[in-house]
């Protein structure tokens, strides 16, 4: 009796599971924790350019999400799905070297002031219905301030003030890093006092004045976002609803992507980029910079002469090759095509083993030396790259151990400066080299242990520089220098890329790979 | 005490063993190369910061100072919170339990839907050439990784034919059912031929007994000998088969359900040790240790009932 009421329930379920089956074409399930969302608009909306408002835009990444806190977030996952939640005063163009209205419709920097100026937009408000005022401005500031990894970058804000949607913020000494600042993830409006609630209560539950709030979310799993009621522009967001899973397996972001379930796959490798459609590739202007760095702190790389020597044995081109067509040699060590960027004015490196062997024979270590290389695992090309660097190197008497370590570990190490070579990529997360310049000091010069005190000082001149002429003069120099001390060496530049489905409208990514959600419709 | 006394005592025996788990994991975690506090202030904090916070989340105390608080943790119910979150771990559990619950469930009917026929089938033309197939395929079933049979379900099934999503997981009980089927496939094709094996073997044996010959002596059919005697006397051995098995799936579900973006458990634990978020790997791992106690525990009660002169010992 109980075996035949156990083969009723198993029949039941199977003609169950057979009618869900039989309406595909209405209802897809979404990626990666579904979501029983539908692919076709929902409204009917036309956007202005024959594409249709409405509809699920589904985003698939492999990063997990860093959670609400702003300064600590570390992922490009993180900085994306904020700039959505949490609009900054400003936004970055896609070109990489503009900036466009945020939350403030007109920015002005005085630096006689030195004071910047914002007109917030018409009627701005938190997606609590709450106005922004410069008092959430100020807020915030505070809040940015306290951050340990851009807290720092505040410290020329001496006040905000404000009157109507006009909100002033008085520097205590000209600072050009502080505005293209505003358009980063970091620089979020919050309400002020967290809108009432604690401090964890908030980053539970986050308000922001951005064109999406947060339907919900967890760290590792799905977030979805549906619009804010109360966004400044009546117009956007296009769609109803933005669903992002994040989805570990590369091949199965692939198949979601081709299935139709995901319309963004987010950072895609250019190793496996060449497995889908060209068409839906979309490539960022180049921009990562893949570097070594040469631990400066102990023998054989403290000597200056040993570096060059290495650099001068690399094969540029190779890597570039390895790497694909989405990578090229590298013109500096600061990341290209962001505001003030030039190269060097010296040449690059590029291989010469005739010059490296002399180096070599002149140096501390003539005979090479046995050196242990780290990178991270889960990254593709510096596997790749490793095993050219290898090669390359045992061709002038290195015998380089390659040590492969999970994330986690590989951080621990490379901040530590504790392997003798460090391979990594970086870019930036704001139009400005200051940014670039930012990240080489805290990386210790790209993991090298490098001093960066002479850096640090290049900065503040270029923060307080008083013509573009003047600031690309010390990026050069920076870029110069880079190429003397050889502590960290570009290996290849590359562009960031995104799978994206050819029937959205309105995607523009900056070099960086970030781009606005709220931009983005469907196709008619 | 009677026949079912042992889970009394199996459920007392039960709690230092999960001291024990939480406190190897505790010490693995430590031993793990990776700076969890750089994960949770960020890449650009400088190293003041960083022991800064080290301090505040106790990190910086003797390990058992800290093992000491987090088993006061877990002894009151708080699984602590996530560090990059924010989040209470109990809460990160509980969206995702939903999903590997799911995933099991229908892994295991699935398991049986496919070994319990094969197996009777097996047994009932040993050495013939229905045997030879379901052996065959059973040891197909077995060569072949999961994440590879869940890659191609997908390729040659869910894509082509559109029954199933490629991924993820559905709102909706027929749309999860969905969602479900293919990684539920995919356990159950690394699962069955272990139970295939075990029950083919069982009742080889039992269809040999003298009560079954007496049986069909009597005149009793083939299908009621087969399902009132054969399989509940053949079936004792394999559910404590199934059981260990069903630990494995446990174990199986962090391949599957990252290859079919299933945000369950398995997922979470893997995204956690990413980050290097120790209170979210802890959880998880302390309940699926106790998930797979207590379905030890049931199986051995699940064995008492089958067969009544089995005593089992705490």
């Amino acid at each position: 009796m109980r075996f035949r009421a156990v083969l009723i329930v198993l029949a039941v379920l199977a003609m169950l599971a057979a009618a869900c089956g039989s309406d595909e074409g209405e209802t897809t399930t979404t990626a990666a924790a579904g979501g029983g969302t539908e692919t076709t608009a929902a409204t009917e909306t036309t956007t202005g350019g024959g594409e249709e408002a409405g509809g699920v835009l589904k985003v698939a990444r492999f990063e997990s999400f860093d959670g609400w806190v702003l300064d600590s977030a570390a992922a490009y996952a993180s900085y994306q799905t904020h700039l959505a939640v949490m609009e900054p005063l400003l936004r970055f163009g896609a070109d990489g070297v503009s900036l466009e209205p945020g939350l403030a419709k007109e920015w002005d920097y005085d630096p006689d002031g030195p004071t910047m100026t914002f007109v917030l937009q018409d009627d701005a408000r938190f997606s609590n219905g709450e106005p922004v005022t410069a008092e959430d401005v100020a807020f915030s500031l505070e809040v940015w301030r306290a951050g340990p990894n851009f807290g720092l970058s505040w410290d020329a804000i001496e006040a905000v003030t404000g009157e109507g949607n006009t909100v002033v913020i008085e520097l205590a000494y000209p600072d050009n890093t502080v505005l293209p600042l505003m358009a980063s993830s970091v620089s979020g409006i919050m309400p002020k006092d967290f809108a009432g609630m604690t401090e964890d209560e908030f980053y539970n539950a986050p308000i922001g004045a951005g064109a999406f709030t947060v339907e919900e979310w967890s760290q590792g799993g799905r977030i979805v976002l549906t619009p804010n009621e109360y966004f400044y522009d009546a117009e956007r967001p296009y769609a109803d609803e933005v669903v992002i899973d994040v989805v570990a397996d590369e091949t199965e972001r692939q198949i979601l992507f081709e299935g139709g379930e995901a319309d963004i796959v987010e950072y895609l490798s250019p190793t496996v980029a060449p497995q889908y459609d060209p068409a839906s590739v979309y490539s960022c202007t180049v921009h990562s910079v893949e570097h070594v760095g040469l631990n400066v702190l102990r023998p054989p790389f403290d000597d200056v002469a040993v570096r060059q020597a290495v650099a001068y044995a690399i094969d540029y081109q190779a890597i570039s090759d390895a790497l694909g067509q989405y990578f090229d040699l590298p013109s500096g060590i600061l990341a290209p095509n962001i505001w003030n960027w030039v190269p060097p004015t010296k040449e690059p490196y590029r291989q010469d083993l005739a010059k490296a062997r002399d180096l070599l024979a002149g140096s501390t270590a003539p005979d090479g030396a046995s050196v242990e290389l780290i990178y991270d695992v889960g990254n593709d090309l510096d596997t790749l790259i490793s095993q050219i660097i290898q090669a390359n190197l045992a061709e002038i008497g290195f015998d380089v151990s390659l040590t492969s370590l999970e994330t986690g570990a590989f951080l621990d190490r490379a901040f530590s400066i504790d392997a003798d070579m460090t391979i990594w990529n970086y870019g930036a997360i704001q139009p400005d080299m200051g940014d670039p310049m930012n990240w080489i000091i805290a990386t210790g010069w790209l993991f090298s242990g490098f001093e960066t005190d002479t850096l640090f000082e290049q900065f503040l001149e270029y923060a307080g520089a008083a013509t573009e002429e003047e600031q690309e003069a010390i990026v050069a120099q920076i870029q110069d220098d880079a190429i003397d001390n050889a502590a960290a060496i570009p290996l290849a530049e590359g562009s960031y890329l995104h799978a994206v489905n050819p029937n959205l409208v309105g995607f523009e990514s900056a070099p960086w790979g970030l781009y606005y959600w709220d931009t983005i419709s469907f196709g008619g | 005490m009677g026949r079912f006394g042992f889970v009394a005592k199996r459920l007392v025996q039960v709690i230092p063993m999960l001291f024990g788990i939480v406190f190897v994991v505790f010490i693995l975690l430590q031993l793990t190369p990776g700076d969890p506090v750089r994960q949770i202030v960020g890449l650009r904090a400088t190293q003041e910061q960083l022991d800064e916070v080290r301090a505040e989340l106790g990190l910086d105390d003797p390990l058992l100072v800290q093992y000491g608080r987090y088993v006061g943790q877990v002894a009151s119910g708080d699984l602590g919170y996530s560090y990059k979150s924010r989040q209470p771990v109990t809460s990160l559990i509980g969206e995702r339990i939903v999903v590997t619950a799911w995933l099991m469930t229908a892994g295991v009917l699935l398991t049986l839907l496919i070994s319990v026929p094969a197996a009777v089938v097996a047994a009932t033309y040993r050495d013939r050439t229905p045997d030879q197939i379901v052996r065959g395929a059973g040891l197909l079933g077995l060569s072949m990784p999961s994440f590879w049979v869940g890659v191609m379900l997908l390729i040659l099934v869910a894509l082509p034919t559109g029954w199933f999503p490629a991924g993820g997981f559905g709102e909706t009980f027929g749309e999860r059912l969905r969602s479900i089927a293919l990684p539920a496939l995919t356990l159950a094709i690394g699962s069955s031929p272990f139970i295939v094996r075990s029950l083919r073997a069982s009742m080889i044996s039992v269809l040999s007994s003298d009560y079954v010959a007496t049986g069909r002596a009597l005149g009793a059919s083939r299908t009621r000998l087969i399902r009132r005697f054969v399989l509940r006397n053949a079936a004792v051995s394999s559910v404590t088969v199934l059981a260990l098995e069903i630990g494995f799936l446990l174990f199986g579900a962090v391949v599957i359900e990252t290859t079919f973006a299933l945000p369950g458990m398995g997922q979470g634990l893997v995204l956690a040790a990413r980050g290097r978020d120790l209170p979210a790997i802890q959880g998880y791992t302390l309940l699926f240790a106790v998930i797979v106690v207590a379905i030890y525990l049931l199986a051995d009660v699940a064995t008492a009932m089958l067969d009544p002169r089995v005593e089992i010992e705490a």
